[in-house]
């Protein structure tokens, strides 16, 4: 998660924001229970630390596998074309 | 799903386990359980219901057996394509609930207002057309073993409809490994038997009436009747959006997840729409349920009717998983205190009561699948917009989680209305080249078809609008490392690496 340094709101967005030292108050401030934040908090930061360390399940899709997946979606059209011509 | 934090209280276990029934949390890995395979099984399962024997037979009315084939390979291949990759990556990667995730494109309120509209209209509708079809595969048992002609949209198929409705809920209400069960052992079986349908088909036909079968009601333009199907079955391809993303965040990798999406309900949609088409051409209709006894026998043809109700109900089950999440997720705190059960048992009051019109359902069928299809193409558009080219695959959980309270995914009033305004352009310009109601096209249409553009030009708004609306924005969090870890207060010593 993002490392925030303090920054005011605008006279524009009007929010009322105080600042937060721990991630859990930020959730409850947002409605949750203690409990629910807590849980919330530890499983968001699991999901970065494994995407951190490098999980393959947890990375974006690479340019290659992009390109290969739009490619097997455009080969699969040709297919559907050349059952019509043949 | 459990934690693993010790001590907790039972009524704080009680709240973690509704939080993760609800879809609040994301998947952590000893989570994500299902396998390439399982999910292949999932989607297998889903695609190979009497929905997908419908369009086949919808497809017949545009094209023949062998334009309709290559127009179903294309439909699907396209409209699947850009429907994965709007709601499968970001969910599994995440493993996040899909509409959490919209946020970003939307807004919390913008994606309320997308959940309660397009998406719970669209699911209903399925859910309706699911048991309506249900209770046609079991009127025609009840009339095979009694050997009483019973009417094909009369009373037994509206008490056979009901009766799916209830079994759905009694699944739903189990959770999805409850689903997962069932699709491992149907979803096989479904695809042996929608092939000895098929063989049936042609065994009490034949192949050359098959092939020179013409199409049922045309129009007189053949590159428009081509393009007309093509398009149809690229809206059922995008019409699995409202709910892949919720079952994907629970397979164990990427790949695990993309291709059995693709792959699977490719598939398995084409055999079981073949079959629908070919009945439709060569019978003239496409509905097994009509013609499945007359050609199985009573003891083989009610088996395979009852097989496909059940498979109708584990269809329904899966879809409502999503959509009920999608809900709980989108309403904030109004519905937090609703009981599982009690909001699954809500979802089917309106398909309840479409059941009594099952004519009318099968009548607007194709009205229905293409009006929503407007709508979800041009949500796919956006939300591949979004995820990969403005958030470049990178979003912020907590971000997301904090909505209006945080900073990245915090609009005026809740609304992305760069994403409202991609939305409506997507659709308006899809109704524009082709009006399923009045059944209008521009020209333009017969060359590009309809979804797939739509799909471009609401990414395009969207892309334009937010560089408009939202300038100086920052749109995507700063790549953590583990220096930023370290100096963040908010994560404890012990996880920090």
């Amino acid at each position: 998660m993002t490392p925030r340094p303090y920054v005011p709101p605008s006279p524009e967005e009007g929010y009322a924001w105080a600042p937060r030292f721990t991630a859990t108050a930020e959730l409850t401030d947002v409605g949750m229970s203690g409990t629910v934040a807590e849980e919330l908090e530890r499983r968001m930061e699991i999901v970065a630390q494994e995407e951190l360390a490098g999980d393959a399940s947890r990375q974006p899709l690479s340019t290659g596998e992009l390109l290969g997946y739009v490619g097997t979606v455009l080969a699969i059209c040709l297919v559907g074309i050349l059952v019509v011509i043949l | 799903m459990r934690s693993t934090t010790p001590s907790r209280s039972e009524s704080a276990q009680h709240e973690l386990d509704r939080e993760s029934a609800y879809g609040t949390f994301p998947l952590l890995k000893e989570e994500r359980t299902w396998s390439g395979w399982d999910f292949t099984w999932v989607n297998t399962a889903l695609a190979i219901a009497t929905w997908a024997f419908l369009v086949g037979g919808s497809t017949a009315l545009m094209v023949g057996f062998q334009q309709g084939v290559a127009a179903m390979i294309i439909g699907n291949a396209i409209g699947l394509g850009f429907m994965v990759l709007a709601s499968v990556v970001a969910s599994q990667r995440y493993g996040s609930e899909q509409y959490t995730l919209l946020r970003g494109a939307f807004g919390v309120v913008g994606v309320g207002i997308l959940v309660f509209t397009v998406i719970l209209v669209t699911e209903m509708g399925w859910s309706s057309l699911l048991a309506i079809m249900a209770g046609r595969a079991a009127s025609q048992v009840a009339s095979t073993v009694t050997g009483v002609e019973l009417d094909q949209y009369g009373p037994t198929v509206v008490i056979g409809a009901l009766l799916a409705i209830g079994l759905s809920w009694f699944i739903l209400s189990r959770g999805p490994v409850t689903i997962g069960k069932f699709n491992k052992w149907i979803a096989p079986g479904l695809a042996v038997i929608t092939l000895i349908m098929f063989v049936f088909l042609v065994m009490n036909t034949s192949w050359g009436t098959l092939m020179d079968a013409p199409p049922l009601a045309p129009f007189d333009d053949e590159t428009l009747n081509f393009m007309v199907a093509v398009e149809f079955n690229v809206g059922v391809g995008v019409s699995w959006y409202p709910v892949m993303g919720s079952l994907a965040r629970m397979t164990v990798s990427r790949k695990a997840a993309v291709w059995p999406a693709y792959g699977g309900l490719l598939l398995a949609t084409l055999i079981a729409q073949v079959v629908g088409m070919g009945a439709a051409l060569t019978l003239g209709d496409s509905d097994p349920t009509l013609w499945m006894v007359p050609f199985g026998g009573p003891i083989l043809g009610v088996a395979v009717l009852v097989f496909i109700a059940f498979a109708n109900i584990t269809s329904m089950s899966s879809i409502i998983y999503s959509t009920i999440l999608a809900i709980r997720q989108s309403s904030g705190r109004l519905l937090a205190r609703i009981p599982w059960k009690v909001l699954t048992a809500s979802f089917f009051v309106l398909p309840a009561i479409l059941s009594f019109f099952p004519q009318f359902m099968y009548e607007q069928f194709m009205v229905f699948v293409s009006v929503s299809g407007a709508f979800l193409t041009a949500v796919c558009g956006v939300a591949v917009a979004d995820y990969f080219l403005l958030r470049r695959q990178r979003m912020d959980l907590r971000e997301l989680h904090l909505a209006q309270h945080g900073q990245l995914y915090a609009y005026p009033g809740g609304i992305n209305w760069a994403g409202i305004l991609g939305l409506l352009a997507g659709a308006t310009f899809y109704l524009w080249l082709y009006n399923p109601i009045s059944l209008e096209t521009q020209p333009l249409f017969s060359v590009i078809t309809a979804s797939f553009p739509a799909a471009v030009v609401a990414g395009v708004v969207y892309l334009l609008a937010t560089a408009l609306i939202h300038r100086g924005r920052v749109h995507r969090p700063e790549p953590r490392t583990r220096t930023s870890a370290a100096a963040d207060p908010s994560i404890s010593k012990e996880n920090q690496a």
